[in-house]
């Protein structure tokens, strides 16, 4: 088992060690070891307030960990303000939608590609692709809703441009917090597809509360509980596991 | 249909323009020189207003101090055509109005933009500038000249120095003098919200969490845009000395500060040309009203002030169409 873990984090795009993150007096992550591997679509459950979007502010730059460390690709990003780590390849989609509501469905595409390029993108040459523009527009179903100002899209259509926006640069990692909160059934649906279709060529991290929609697409599932990972398996492993139970029946493990 | 209309919107915007562009060429002939000096400051606190908008409107970092570099700007100018007159000093007064406000917002900018410090605490920094300003101007007799200030501040000279050198000295070469540094300062102002970076900043009003996990170094953003409307306020402060021909501590004061909040938010914040409007609105109700109703008209104008606001929070100019056409929408 040890050796088995060693070897996973080899290869690993995303390891995390020891993470430890507390808010006065509150252990946000007690001890949080994860290593998500290149290509694997991960889903993260758990409880409300079990550390779940404490994790990724703490990955993605939002929040410094007390203590632990987080690599990406082979560097340490510890520490490194959130636009140094977005540079670096990781995407973030947030539980509610964040789109620019001033910006048309395209322009939130172009400004979000553009992030990566720093100044020089802005003052300088510009490196936007309109090729891959259309491609995600393509992809999202948005083509032609693409003129029209954010703001007048519904609300699972502005998820989708969110989505959209993240993969844009084609980061390296896409983190989603909650992409179906909100959603109707056939909204869940559509997501499930486009995330089958991210899925491939990307390495995803998701955390959702919808059981079955976890069922549908991830591949490995992580349960946390009060900040520490309680189990990490196949989706059946999890659904088998007293322990898990025990937490989503409001028992105290 | 949505085609259509955006382009008769913008023919008759184009005809707005014109008229507004002809009237203001006319102004000379069609009121007295007094009113006509009145206006040309006027149009330096548009300028002021213009620079607080692109901060604020524009980029989303409100500055509650915004006099100080508007006031650095006017001593910078006063000290350097009234004390040195050598040729060229005009243009020398002109840089260094726009030079040393510039990087006063540098050196704030770098400590609280990297340093984490946005919203009311950002607001509050500069607020403390100011008033610290306001007390070395006042302290610092040698310089500034105390609370009796600097005069006289010379009318401005510029042109080739040495060789074909133009003095400002009557209300219609100033008036002209100042319609051409607005223009310059909105058509420098618009290009920049236009440009990709100007679209990164509308992004980051928006929602400045999202642009930085987009990879946006959203302090840096700030940083320059807040060194350009330093820059730009410091230049409204300037001309403001020389047409004044008095700076005193004032000109860096919370009064000064407030006064552009409220000519911004009357035209729109976030428009350019309606923060211009607003301030050049309130310098002619205040120019009417005080000769008309000599009691009461303060009262009078801050309820009009009141009843915008009730009545049209978006400001007079902030309609879609401005938005649209200086690139904000």
């Amino acid at each position: 088992m040890a050796v088995a873990t060693a070897v996973a984090e080899a290869d690993a795009i995303l390891a995390v060690r020891a993470l430890h993150r507390h808010f006065a007096g509150l252990q946000a992550l007690d001890g949080v070891d994860l290593s998500v591997r290149p290509g694997e679509l991960l889903a993260i459950i758990g409880p409300n307030g079990a550390g779940k979007s404490t994790l990724f502010n703490v990955v993605t730059g939002l929040l410094a960990p007390s203590s632990g460390e987080v690599e990406f690709d082979g560097v340490a990003i510890t520490g490194l303000p959130p636009h140094r780590i977005a540079r670096l390849g990781i995407g973030r989609k947030f539980q509610v939608p964040n789109v620019f509501d001033g910006l048309s469905v395209r322009q939130n595409l172009v400004v979000a590609s553009r992030g990566k390029d720093g100044l020089r993108g802005l003052l300088g040459r510009d490196r936007v692709d309109p090729e891959r523009i259309r491609e995600v527009l393509d992809r999202l179903g948005l083509e032609p809703k693409a003129e029209l100002p954010a703001a007048e899209l519904s609300h699972g259509e502005r998820q989708w441009l969110e989505i959209g926006a993240v993969l844009v640069s084609d980061p390296k990692l896409l983190l989603l917090d909650e992409p179906t909160a909100g959603m109707t059934m056939r909204e869940t649906r559509s997501t499930e597809d486009l995330l089958r279709g991210l899925a491939e060529g990307h390495t995803v991290v998701v955390i959702e509360h919808n059981i079955r929609f976890v069922r549908e697409v991830a591949q490995r599932v992580v349960v946390m509980h009060r900040g520490r990972i309680l189990a990490d398996g196949t989706i059946a492993q999890i659904e088998r596991d007293e322990r898990v139970r025990d937490v989503y029946l409001g028992r105290t493990a | 249909m949505r085609v259509r209309h955006a382009v008769t919107g913008s023919t008759s915007l184009r005809l707005v323009l014109g008229i507004v562009l002809l009237l203001l060429a006319a102004m000379p002939w069609l009121i007295d020189p007094f009113r006509l000096s009145l206006l040309a400051k006027a149009i330096s606190f548009a300028m002021f207003a213009l620079s607080l908008d692109l901060l604020w409107g524009i980029a989303g970092v409100f500055s509650f101090g915004h006099a100080a570099f508007f006031g650095v700007g006017a001593y910078a100018l006063a000290l350097i055509t009234r004390d040195l007159s050598f040729p060229g000093n005009g243009w020398v007064g002109l840089v260094a109005a726009m030079l040393l406000p510039a990087l006063l917002a540098l050196g704030i900018g770098y400590f609280t933009f990297y340093g984490q410090v946005a919203g009311a605490y950002f607001a509050i920094v500069t607020l403390a500038v100011s008033l610290v300003l306001t007390q070395l101007a006042t302290t610092w007799v040698g310089l500034t000249g105390g609370h009796n200030g600097l005069f006289p501040v010379p009318p401005l000279t510029l042109g080739i120095p040495g060789v074909a050198e133009f003095t400002f000295d009557t209300p219609t070469r100033i008036y002209f003098l100042q319609l051409t540094l607005l223009a310059i300062a909105l058509v420098v102002s618009i290009g920049v919200v236009r440009s990709r970076f100007g679209q990164a900043l509308v992004a980051m009003e928006g929602n400045e969490s999202r642009a930085r996990f987009f990879g946006y170094d959203t302090s840096a953003l700030k940083l320059i845009v807040f060194t350009i409307s330093g820059a730009i306020a410091g230049l409204a402060g300037g001309t403001f000395a020389t047409i004044e021909g008095f700076v005193n501590p004032a000109v860096l004061g919370i009064a000064l500060s407030t006064q552009v909040i409220i000519w911004v938010i009357l035209g729109g914040r976030g428009t350019l040309v309606g923060p211009v409007v607003g301030a050049l609105l309130v310098a002619f109700l205040e120019d009417y009203l005080s000769g008309t109703f000599l009691r009461v008209w303060l009262l009078m104008l801050g309820a009009l002030l009141l009843l915008a606001v009730l009545f049209r929070p978006e400001g007079l100019l902030g309609t879609r169409k401005i938005r649209r056409l200086i690139g904000t929408r």
